[in-house]
C-alpha cells in the first residue's frame, strides 16, 4: 500500500517501540539549576520525550524540552547519554521550592541501535489495537551529522551538501550519513510531522530538540541552532511537497562536527 | 521478540497513539513592555477538545515574516521582531490542559531591561497545527 494516511495498520511502515518509560516525582529544591540523575540501564543513548503537571493527574501537561534561556519562567527537560537520564529543571525565580513535579518520560531507541530491549508493556501478552485511535505510521528515520563548512566534495561522498530522499510512498526510510541539510519529498494527501533530539558533543548528552526561530522583516534572518524541521509546501510538482531537516555546518554558532541530529517523521 | 529495528507489530513495547489532531490560530496580544523592566509575560489559551495528559507533537506556521516560515515543533520557539529600532524577542512554549491548548509566552526588550523607555510591543499571529498523542498499551 502507497501513502500511508487513513488506514489502520501498514506493514510497510512500523510503529513506534518506546523501550523505556518512567515516572518520576520532582521535589523542587531552592536552588534555580535542579538536576536528577536516573541509569536507564539501556545499551545505548535513549530518544527521551514526554510531559510533566503540576498534578499527578496531568490534566495541564507541559513538554519536556528546554526552552530558550532567556525565558524566565519554569521548565522541566530531559537529557540523555549511555548511562544515564538527566531530568533537568531551571526555576529562575527560585519560586517553587518544595513543590512537587509530576514526570512521565518514554524514549525510543536511535536508528543506530540494532540490539534488543526489555519490554515496556505490562500487557505484552495481548495484542492491544483501538480503533477508535490512530497510530504513529513511521515514514522515515534519520541519523544526520553536520557537514563541514571547508569540505566541497566533487561527487557525492557521505559527507555530502545534502541527502535527498522521497519518503511515504515506497515504504519505511532510514536515513543516514553527513550533510548540512536532508531534503525529504513527500506526496498529497500527506501532513506528516517530525519529533528530533541532538547529540551535543559538548557535553556528551542527547535531548529533544527542534529549534524554532521565527522573524519578522525588520528583524532579518536570525542564524539558527540546530536541528531545525521547515517545510515548503509546493516545490513545483502538482502534489509533491518537502520537508528540511536542517543538520548544520561547522560555521560557528551552528553545530560542532560531532553532533548527531536524530530525527523521527511520521504520517 | 524484543528486537527493537525493523519490525511489523511487538506488543511487548508501548507505542504512541493519536488522540486527534486539530489546527488553531493563536494570537500573542501586543503588552506595554514597562520602563527599567523591559518585558512582559502571559498566557494565550484556545479551547480544542483534547484527553487530558496528551503529548503534543506540533507544527507552526508564521506568515508575519519576511518569508512564510512553517516549522516542525517541539513545543517551544521563538518570534523576533522589532519596535523602535529595539529587538523585541517572544519565547513560547505550548503546553496542553483538559479541553485548551495555551502558549506562555515571555516578550523582552533584547536591548535593555534596565531602559527608561516604555515599549509597546506587536501582536503576533501564528497557526499551530497540533497532533495529540497518548499511550494506549501499558
Amino acid at each position: 500500500m502507497q501513502i500511508p494516511t487513513n488506514f489502520i495498520a501498514n506493514s510497510d511502515y512500523p510503529y513506534d517501540q518506546i523501550v523505556y518509560f518512567k515516572e518520576y516525582e520532582l521535589t523542587c529544591d531552592s536552588s534555580s539549576n535542579q538536576t536528577i540523575t536516573i541509569a536507564h540501564g539501556l545499551n545505548f543513548t535513549p530518544l527521551c520525550f514526554g510531559i510533566w503537571s503540576d498534578t499527578d493527574t496531568f490534566t495541564a501537561s507541559h513538554p519536556l524540552v528546554k526552552t530558550f534561556s532567556s525565558d524566565t519562567d519554569f521548565m522541566i527537560w530531559a537529557e540523555s547519554d549511555e548511562t544515564n537520564i538527566y531530568i533537568c529543571k531551571y526555576d529562575y525565580r527560585h519560586a517553587h521550592s518544595g513543590q512537587k513535579r509530576y514526570i512521565k518520560i518514554y524514549a525510543f531507541a536511535p536508528l543506530s541501535f540494532t540490539g534488543d530491549c526489555e519490554p515496556t508493556a505490562t500487557t505484552s501478552d495481548f495484542l492491544i489495537f483501538n480503533t477508535d485511535l490512530g497510530y504513529s505510521q513511521l515514514i522515515a528515520v534519520g541519523e544526520v551529522q553536520p557537514r563541514r563548512l571547508d569540505v566541497r566534495p566533487a561527487e557525492p561522498t557521505p559527507e555530502q551538501l545534502g541527502i535527498y530522499a522521497e519518503v511515504g510512498k515506497n515504504g519505511y526510510t532510514e536515513i543516514t550519513g553527513r550533510a548540512a541539510s536532508v531534503n525529504l519529498y513527500y506526496f498529497d494527501p500527506m501532513t506528516p510531522t517530525a519529533m528530533a533530539w541532538k547529540y551535543d558533543a559538548a557535553t556528551n548528552r542527547t535531548t529533544m530538540d527542534l529549534q524554532v526561530v521565527l522573524a519578522t522583516k525588520a528583524a532579518g534572518f536570525p542564524i539558527m541552532g540546530y536541528p531545525n524541521i521547515s517545510y515548503n509546501a509546493n516545490t513545483g510538482i502538482q502534489g509533491e511537497h518537502n520537508m528540511a531537516v536542517g543538520t548544520g555546518t561547522t560555521r560557528t554558532g551552528q553545530a560542532n562536527y560531532n553532533d548527531i541530529t536524530h530525527f523521527r517523521i511520521y504520517a | 521478540m524484543a528486537r527493537v529495528n525493523r519490525f511489523v507489530f511487538n506488543s511487548d513495547f508501548m507505542t504512541v497513539a493519536y488522540a486527534g489532531r486539530q489546527e488553531v490560530t493563536v494570537t500573542i496580544p501586543a503588552k506595554e513592555l514597562p520602563a527599567n523592566v523591559g518585558s512582559a509575560s502571559g498566557d494565550v489559551e484556545v479551547a480544542v477538545d483534547i484527553p487530558p495528559g496528551c503529548y503534543t507533537r506540533a507544527r507552526i506556521k508564521f506568515t508575519g515574516g519576511y518569508v512564510p516560515a512553517d516549522y516542525a515543533c517541539d513545543g517551544n520557539f521563538i518570534i523576533f521582531d522589532k519596535v523602535n529600532n529595539r529587538q523585541i524577542d517572544y519565547t513560547c512554549r505550548v503546553y496542553t490542559k483538559d479541553k485548551k491548548v495555551g502558549v506562555h509566552y515571555f516578550i523582552y526588550d533584547e536591548a535593555s531591561i534596565s531602559s527608561p523607555q516604555t515599549v509597546l510591543s506587536n501582536a503576533q499571529t501564528f497557526t499551530l497545527i497540533l497532533d495529540f498523542l497518548k499511550q494506549p498499551n501499558t
